[in-house]
């Protein structure tokens, strides 16, 4: 297949570039920062939360806090918002855990997929209330004094983050799901297909698609950007 | 082929790129799909970029202080359920309540189940075993569901009277409930549907009445007596079968004077079962100038030697002198009405020498004889345990009725007990004796005639219907003669006085003759007058009642 060199190539310098650009050990500290959860520690801190114990409760928010933060950050595109949906998630589990029945063979993934169930449905409830009220943020319109010494560099994070969410809301649940696991907390393909309930080879088929599609819409944007510097 | 591989592949880069490795470097391993791996490699490292996020301590301090005060609101009572009982044990308790609840409702179950008469539950039970009855579409089937419940509040009934020896009556008015529904049900069917739901009801009957029978108080054993004549009377009507439309309701036969006169037989015919004389149908066309009567033998009384089709159906196991009387009484309620008719007769010195002449005033002398006829309807039982103190019908005196002196006729009537149990028979068809009293100006209010029997000793050898042989025979009244249908009823030799035998079952005594006695001169010629037998036509199957002794004579 002859394909057009000038797109192939600016492709190919975007991948270059936005590689040369990971750093290979941030991806490390990041595997030190997301430790795996057992299954252990739901079945020792779940009776806990659903009494009501307080120790407990946080506990677990330090568990999942930072990987459903993750996900609705890429769901939304808006750390704020995240951040709020996060603690609007923990309220929920508060809340409702009492209801929650284990499953003994997988707790841990049992628990997740109800966490991530909440989300999704956090989310979800986030757009209709911003469908019927629009809302804007402050940080948008007026900038504030940057404590980042390289703003260039927030904006771009921001930026990215911005069509990271576009992306993903053209997938589906379980490529979103899949996609997040893989990148967000950096689950091995039998962790995200135990959390899903699916086989590996269905998780590699997600896996494909959904990056397939992020590819064709990621590099339809970076095509525009391109064509408009050139 | 190439999808799959391709999902390897990259599955392969992805693992290099967590692993450390470059875009280049995957591309490079996979040169063939390098062009399709680039965009999907690049998304990747965009993705990657995710895991560098996290919450800051300040959100994560905003948080904590959130979960905190939900977790103060959540530990806050609010349900209705008090402190310390979970959801846990508000199931435990409320699978307690239903089990409690589904114990009771077996143990209620089983206890109306067994119950027996005399138990609580036992009314409850009769209500409930009734109902498959309601179920039942079909006549038939519901006719033969009320029977087997009636049979099985028969079968208690006998337990409890041998146990307790008292008749229960929820168990009795159950019983005769259910024969009276199934009687009902079947009235509409085939005569052999019918006939076998009236077998059924009878064999109740015979039950009761051997209960009764075996009954030790008096009270028991009369409950079960009266029970007994229901059924058996239910049984009956069922035998007989829906009323056609053709039949009057009322059955009131009514008696002439003149019927005794014309009823009385020759000597030798008196000792003879003899049908009752009834009087000829009015509309069967023009009489005869004659006043001779003529019997006409009706189908009111059915033939001496012909029995009645429910003795063919019960056989032997019925009593024979109770079937007849009830059988009577069913033959008679089938007559048309005959309307209240003129039955005192004028003595022969009050008619007129013609037609057309006026009537003549009362006369305080005119004396006229009624007959009444009486009807057994007592069970064979009870009337066999009655004829052991029932004189013999042919000496008992001939009692004759004798009109208020207002009236100015006397009537002299020959009252015979009428005996019968209550609910033993459909409503009586009272016989009633209707004297015309000639014109509207002379007829007297009078109230029924007072009973006075004639003395026993002035009965044989005196005439006491010869003065009512004296009265003529109204010419419009031609009584014919119904024969009697058991004239050895009661053992009892028809004599004179039982020569005519009962057609009128009766279950009261209604002798009532109307308030206006035929006082009026007949045109036709009056009877000869017959001889001293001329008043014993009636018979006496009962023992009459307490007579007064002033009324006598």
């Amino acid at each position: 297949m002859d394909r057009p060199g000038k797109i192939s190539d600016t492709c190919e310098n975007w991948a270059t570039t936005r590689i040369s650009r990971a750093d290979s050990s941030l991806i490390s500290v990041s595997k030190a920062m997301h430790p795996k959860i057992g299954d252990e520690q739901i079945t020792a801190l779940l009776p806990r939360c659903q009494s009501g114990e307080a120790a407990a409760v946080e506990a677990l928010y330090d568990l999942y806090a930072d990987r459903l933060y993750r996900y609705l950050l890429a769901r939304t595109g808006n750390s704020d918002v995240a951040a709020d949906l996060t603690t609007e998630l923990f309220v929920r589990v508060i809340k409702y855990v009492g209801g929650f029945r284990l499953n003994r063979h997988r707790p841990a993934a049992s628990f997740s997929a109800w966490l991530y169930r909440i989300a999704a449905n956090l989310v979800t409830d986030q757009r209709r209330a911003q469908r019927r009220l629009p809302q804007v943020s402050l940080e948008d319109e007026w900038p504030m004094p940057a404590h980042n010494p390289d703003p260039h560099h927030v904006v771009e994070r921001q930026e990215t983050l911005v069509r990271l969410s576009q992306a993903l809301s053209a997938l589906s649940e379980d490529q979103r799901l899949v996609i997040i696991g893989k990148f967000g907390e950096e689950m091995s393909n039998a962790e995200i297909a135990a959390t899903l309930g699916k086989s590996e080879g269905a998780v590699k088929s997600l896996q494909h698609r959904a990056l397939r599609a992020l590819g064709r819409l990621l590099g339809a944007e970076l095509r525009q950007e391109n064509a408009e510097y050139v | 082929m190439s999808k799959p591989n391709l999902a390897a592949i990259l599955d392969d880069c992805l693992q290099r790129l967590q692993a450390g490795a470059t875009v280049d470097d995957c591309l490079t391993h996979h040169a063939a799909q390098a062009a399709e791996l680039a965009p999907m490699l690049a998304a990747a490292v965009q993705l990657q970029a995710l895991a560098t996020y996290h919450l800051s301590d300040a959100q994560k301090l905003r948080a904590r202080v959130a979960l905190r005060e939900t977790l103060a609101t959540q530990s806050q009572p609010h349900t209705w359920l008090p402190r310390g009982l979970g959801l846990g044990r508000v199931r435990g308790l409320a699978l307690s309540g239903v089990a409690a609840l589904l114990l009771f409702a077996a143990l209620t179950i089983s206890a109306v189940a067994s119950s027996q008469p005399g138990d609580l539950g036992y009314l409850l039970r009769v209500v409930i075993e009734r109902a498959p009855a309601l179920v039942q579409r079909a006549p038939a089937g519901r006719a033969a569901v009320e029977v087997t419940v009636a049979e099985r509040r028969l079968g208690e009934l006998q337990h409890h009277v041998e146990t307790a020896g008292q008749a229960s009556i929820t168990a009795l008015n159950a019983l005769l409930a259910g024969d009276r529904a199934a009687a009902d049900q079947a009235s509409g069917l085939s005569e052999p549907k019918r006939v076998e739901i009236a077998a059924r009801v009878t064999q109740h009957a015979n039950a009761l009445t051997e209960l009764a029978q075996a009954a030790t108080e008096p009270r028991t054993a009369s409950a079960l007596q009266t029970a007994a004549a229901e059924a058996l009377a239910i049984a009956m009507r069922l035998q007989a079968g829906p009323p056609t439309p053709a039949a009057p309701p009322v059955t009131r036969p009514t008696f002439t004077p003149t019927e005794t006169r014309d009823a009385t037989p020759a000597p030798g015919e008196t000792a003879l079962p003899r049908p009752t004389r009834t009087p000829e149908a009015r509309s069967a066309g023009p009489r005869p100038a004659s006043a001779t009567p003529t019997r006409v033998r009706t189908r009111l009384a059915p033939a001496p030697t012909g029995a009645p089709p429910w003795r063919a159906q019960f056989g032997s196991q019925t009593p024979q002198p109770g079937r007849r009387a009830t059988a009577i009484v069913q033959t008679i309620t089938a007559l048309p009405t005959r309307p209240p008719r003129p039955t005192a007769t004028p003595t022969p010195d009050r008619t007129p020498a013609g037609p057309g002449l006026p009537p003549l005033p009362p006369d305080p002398d005119h004396r006229a004889t009624v007959i009444v006829q009486t009807a057994t309807a007592l069970p064979a039982w009870i009337e066999t345990r009655r004829a052991e103190h029932t004189p013999q019908t042919p000496t008992r005196p001939m009692p004759t009725a004798t009109p208020s002196p207002k009236h100015g006729a006397r009537a002299t009537e020959i009252a015979l007990t009428v005996t019968a149990l209550p609910g033993f028979m459909p409503p009586p068809p009272t016989r009633t004796r209707t004297p015309w009293a000639g014109p509207p100006s002379l007829r007297t209010p009078t109230t029924r005639p007072t009973r006075t029997p004639t003395p026993p000793a002035t009965e044989p050898g005196s005439q006491p219907t010869r003065s009512t042989a004296l009265a003529s025979p109204t010419p419009t009244t031609r009584p014919t003669r119904t024969p009697a249908p058991y004239p050895t009823e009661t053992g009892a030799r028809p004599t004179q006085t039982a020569a005519a035998a009962t057609d009128t079952p009766t279950a009261r005594p209604t002798h009532t003759p109307t308030p206006r006695p035929t006082d009026t001169a007949s045109p036709r010629p009056t009877l000869p007058v017959p001889g001293p037998g001329a008043t014993a036509q009636a018979a006496t199957h009962t023992p009459q009642p307490p007579r007064t002794p002033g009324t006598r004579g």
